[in-house]
């Protein structure tokens, strides 16, 4: 067994009692592999013009609880809040980094030779093909860098802003979600388009 | 900001909680006895908070529209009045459990020898995962015919190991740990990385051991190759305040 599959296989063992995330109990856990790439629905993701949150899956076994569970930490960001993965967040794993890479290699490449780090490279990967895009010409390339540039800038921010993120969540639960003023937060790089 | 820096960044910040302070008194003896680690603490404590913002989810609704016509509040107070709503909030459901005393839970000393266990194997088994990763970025790119920046990468991996170490020393000390369990994932990281090799065309280019030679190189001398940054004064996130109410209504259409 290779380490890849090893790592894919593990759950760290945990007891909801004692535990730093909290597990609501109205939704339901979803089991995934263990440090495997998966999209989900995130409100604040989607409604920023990221889409779905592209994550990295963390697998514990809940002793006291008798199953197992994930945490998503963000990718593309900075840094990540911990975010149980529910089934309610419709999970889709699209497998590890060489997995993501396999789908558009020509993709993959022309990010490597940005400089683009791993991670970077699997959002690029994912998107490039959920938006349509190519790297055959200069506009699409373009398009795609600044979109990953997007990314990373929006997803940091949101990461690294839980309070800001869990208001504007409750906004949109009574019907009044609207997206953060990018204009304002980044004024020197954004102009606020989604 | 350095888009392409993700990894190393990641991995000397850990995961990013809702609260930078310890707002529990309980919680907050503990770490003045010096016997316990202050990022399992709050990371504990971040359970609490997560738990505040739903339970109280009316008041705290309530709170943030009322804090959006307070419209001569600073940014900085606006940021310090969230917090202590928040603290505020996080005690109330700490307090609430400890006197109700919900049946299952025990006091949060007795819990903290699992809380630390798990807090130590995830933080092992992530950066497992970044070296892993890592292996698997260098061995595409260079079957891609692309030269990684081994320095930056052998950066990203030196912060990796150093902190799985830090992890994996913590989880030795403590009762029924697993640590010889993610020793071993730690040695597997080593190893895929040392074994991303790829034969080019006439010439082998052992990438994954110069890599590892870097990282020997910034081992001996960290400072040279690394800014360390004071974890407390980075993770806090910025204090301007972007709530809802007052952001722009004329927001362009999703393209």
């Amino acid at each position: 067994m290779t380490a890849s599959q090893s790592l894919a296989k593990m759950a760290v063992k945990a007891k909801a009692s004692a535990f730093g995330n909290y597990i609501d109990p109205e939704r339901m856990l979803a089991d995934l592999p263990n440090m495997v790439l998966v999209e989900l629905d995130v409100p604040e993701y989607e409604r920023n013009g990221l889409g779905g949150m592209v994550a990295k899956t963390l697998r514990y076994e809940f002793v006291d609880l008798n199953q197992h569970g994930c945490e998503a930490m963000s990718i593309g960001a900075e840094r990540s809040r911990a975010h149980m993965i529910y089934t309610d967040m419709k999970p889709v794993v699209v497998g590890t980094l060489k997995d993501v890479e396999a789908r558009a290699p020509d993709v993959a490449k022309f990010l490597m030779e940005r400089r683009y780090g791993p991670e970077m490279v699997a959002v690029g990967v994912l998107r490039a093909a959920s938006m349509g895009l190519g790297v055959a010409t200069a506009d699409e390339q373009a398009r795609l860098v600044a979109f990953l540039n997007k990314y990373h800038r929006r997803a940091t921010w949101l990461e690294t802003h839980p309070m800001d993120v869990r208001m504007a969540n409750m906004e949109a639960m009574i019907g009044e979600g609207a997206a953060f003023d990018w204009a304002r937060i980044f004024p020197t790089v954004e102009t606020g388009e989604l | 900001m350095d888009v392409k820096l993700d990894a190393a960044d990641k991995a000397s910040t850990r995961r990013e909680l809702t609260l930078q302070e310890l707002v529990i008194p309980d919680l907050q003896l503990m770490a003045a006895s010096g016997k316990y680690d202050q990022n399992v603490l709050l990371w504990l404590q971040d359970a609490y908070v997560v738990r505040g913002m739903k339970d109280h989810f009316d008041e705290l609704f309530a709170f943030h529209r009322d804090l959006a016509t307070q419209t001569e509040l600073t940014d900085d107070e606006r940021w310090w009045c969230k917090v202590e709503f928040l603290g505020k909030i996080t005690r109330e459901v700490y307090d609430a459990e400890k006197i109700n005393g919900d049946g299952a839970r025990r006091p949060i000393e007795e819990r903290y020898i699992d809380a630390a266990r798990t807090f130590y194997q995830a933080e092992s088994v992530v950066y497992a995962g970044q070296l892993e990763e890592l292996a698997e970025y260098i061995k595409q790119a260079l079957e891609a015919g692309v030269k990684p920046d081994l320095e930056r990468f052998a950066r990203e991996a030196y912060v990796s190991m150093s902190r799985m170490s830090d992890s994996v020393s913590k989880l030795e000390k403590l009762p029924n740990s697993n640590s010889q369990q993610m020793m071993k994932m730690m040695k597997q990281g080593i190893e895929a990385i040392n074994y991303a090799v790829v034969a080019t065309p006439g010439q082998p280019i052992p990438a994954g051991k110069m890599l590892l030679q870097i990282v020997n190189d910034i081992q001996k001398n960290p400072h040279r190759y690394i800014e360390f940054k004071q974890p407390q004064r980075t993770i806090r996130a910025n204090p301007v305040s972007f709530e809802p109410a007052r952001r722009n209504e004329s927001a362009p259409e999703l393209n």
